[in-house]
């Protein structure tokens, strides 16, 4: 990016998009790995807990929701980390463009890259793991709607604790806490459908949360960014 | 006005002016706890649904109050810091913390024991109670991320950011009973009037047991800010002198 003040907006948002996911293409493992500890976590519960199918459906909404968030959780650590040792995050900050589109650019396209795949699968998981069909459709929508403000709740944690050496349990007791509405929402979405009750309302929830989570979450991962460069 | 408020500003004249107030502060709590803890625990009559047990109230309460005043409190001070770099602001916001996460922690407790011959259960995952629990999270979060800085100035605008982003949570415990009906009971209406649901001498001795853990708080705060300066500014000439001057003493 030389002629940095040149481009316009539109085209440096997508040229920051571009930049992720090629590298993700070029290393495979920070996409690949969220994902399969989402599948093999899944499959610990009907292993310890029983495969009875009662039981089994009245837990999937939570397990799923759960074990999603935990991979989010822990594939933050590729949306900074690299960035931070090869220095691009000082020249990210250093930017004329406004730091606010490229830190959603950036958030986006990690979303894209470990949550579509989560969420791509939850209706097989939630097949397996005997959830009537009335609960499918809720769940898809609450992850759809509900896994961008974890991405973005996320990075701001990821963005205060990458300059420390060893981040990834600080990481868990940072957000974790404020992963817990979405969790709430999500799984109510589920649990309401399930008893045939509207879910709409709590969808225009955690609709809420998003916008609000897109407006303010960036400034704070700017704010924190700066603060971890120095 | 504000020159007193800017003089506050600076740690030695934090130190100086706090010292020649803990005294009075000290002797008010007693007085207000005192008060407030005899007449509301031994004369004010007991509860014709809940007998002698709603008496833990008085405790619950004003904790469960400064749990949160205490956490919009830090967010403040980490806003004062994060926007005009008060040295003192900071350290007043490392101090709430603890103190936050303790007090947290109490209204956590003596909830669940009321919960007991009340609702016949210590726990129950209710919105409020849900959201009280957060917050202590949050608390134990800040202190985490503060430790893990080595430098603190990194670490001080870190937990600034992190107080300011968990103030999400305050607007959620405020109104969880009033959004969700769940069984933690909504505010209590106060009248001065005899046939009021809560008459003057069940609410008056809790205003003093709430003045009274407020200034306790309050307390506490000095105190630990105080070390806190102490600390920053060890090798301030000022803070050099204190020391050898109470060695003297000693």
């Amino acid at each position: 990016m030389v002629a940095g003040t040149s481009m316009s907006m539109g085209s440096v948002i997508l040229a920051t998009i571009r930049r992720e996911l090629l590298l993700a293409l070029r290393s495979p493992g920070d996409v690949i790995n969220p994902l399969m500890f989402f599948v093999i976590s899944i499959s610990l519960f009907p292993l310890g807990g029983g495969a009875d199918t009662d039981f089994l459906s009245g837990i999937a909404s939570g397990v799923i929701w759960v074990t999603a968030l935990l991979a989010i959780m822990f594939s933050m650590d590729s949306l900074f980390r690299a960035d931070y040792e090869d220095g691009s995050l000082e020249q990210l900050l250093m930017s004329p463009q406004p730091l606010y589109f490229l830190l959603l650019a950036k958030v986006f396209s990690h979303w894209l890259l470990s949550c579509l795949p989560i969420i791509i699968l939850a209706p097989l998981f939630a097949e397996m793991l005997a959830m009537p069909d009335a609960g499918r459709m809720p769940l898809v929508l609450g992850l759809l709607v509900g896994t961008p403000i974890l991405c973005l709740l996320g990075a701001i944690g990821m963005a205060l604790t990458v300059g420390l050496s060893r981040s990834g349990l600080l990481l868990a007791v940072l957000i974790l806490p404020l992963f817990i509405p979405v969790l709430v929402f999500g799984t109510g979405m589920v649990q309401a459908a399930m008893g045939s009750l509207p879910y709409t309302g709590l969808l225009s929830l955690l609709g809420a949360l998003l916008i609000a989570a897109i407006c303010l979450s960036p400034l704070a991962i700017g704010a924190a960014l700066r603060i971890s460069v120095n | 006005m504000w020159q007193w408020f800017y003089k506050l500003g600076s740690p030695k004249i934090f130190y100086a002016m706090t010292e020649r107030y803990l005294p009075w502060l000290t002797g008010i709590t007693v007085l207000l706890l005192g008060v407030g803890l005899v007449w509301g625990l031994a004369f004010t009559p007991p509860d014709y649904q809940m007998g002698e047990n709603y008496r833990i109230a008085y405790i619950h309460i004003p904790t469960a109050t400064l749990a949160m005043g205490c956490y919009a409190m830090m967010a403040c001070f980490s806003a004062g810091y994060l926007i005009w770099k008060i040295k003192i602001a900071d350290m007043i916001a490392k101090a709430c913390a603890p103190i936050g996460a303790t007090i947290t922690a109490v209204a956590l407790a003596t909830g669940s024991l009321w919960g007991i011959p009340t609702w016949g259960t210590w726990w129950i995952w209710d919105a409020r109670l849900t959201s009280t629990l957060i917050m202590l999270f949050l608390y134990m979060g800040i202190i985490a991320l503060r430790s893990a800085f080595d430098s603190v100035d990194s670490g001080a605008r870190a937990c600034a950011v992190l107080s300011l982003v968990g103030v999400v949570n305050l607007p959620i415990i405020k109104y969880s009973v009033e959004w969700w009906n769940t069984l933690h009971q909504g505010a209590s209406n106060l009248s001065l009037s005899d046939t009021a649901a809560n008459p003057p001498e069940v609410w008056v001795p809790a205003f003093f047991v709430g003045f009274g853990i407020l200034c306790f708080f309050l307390i506490a705060l000095i105190l630990r800010t105080r070390n806190e300066i102490l600390f920053r500014e060890r090798r301030a000439q000022w803070v050099l002198e204190l020391l050898s001057k109470g060695e003297a003493g000693a």
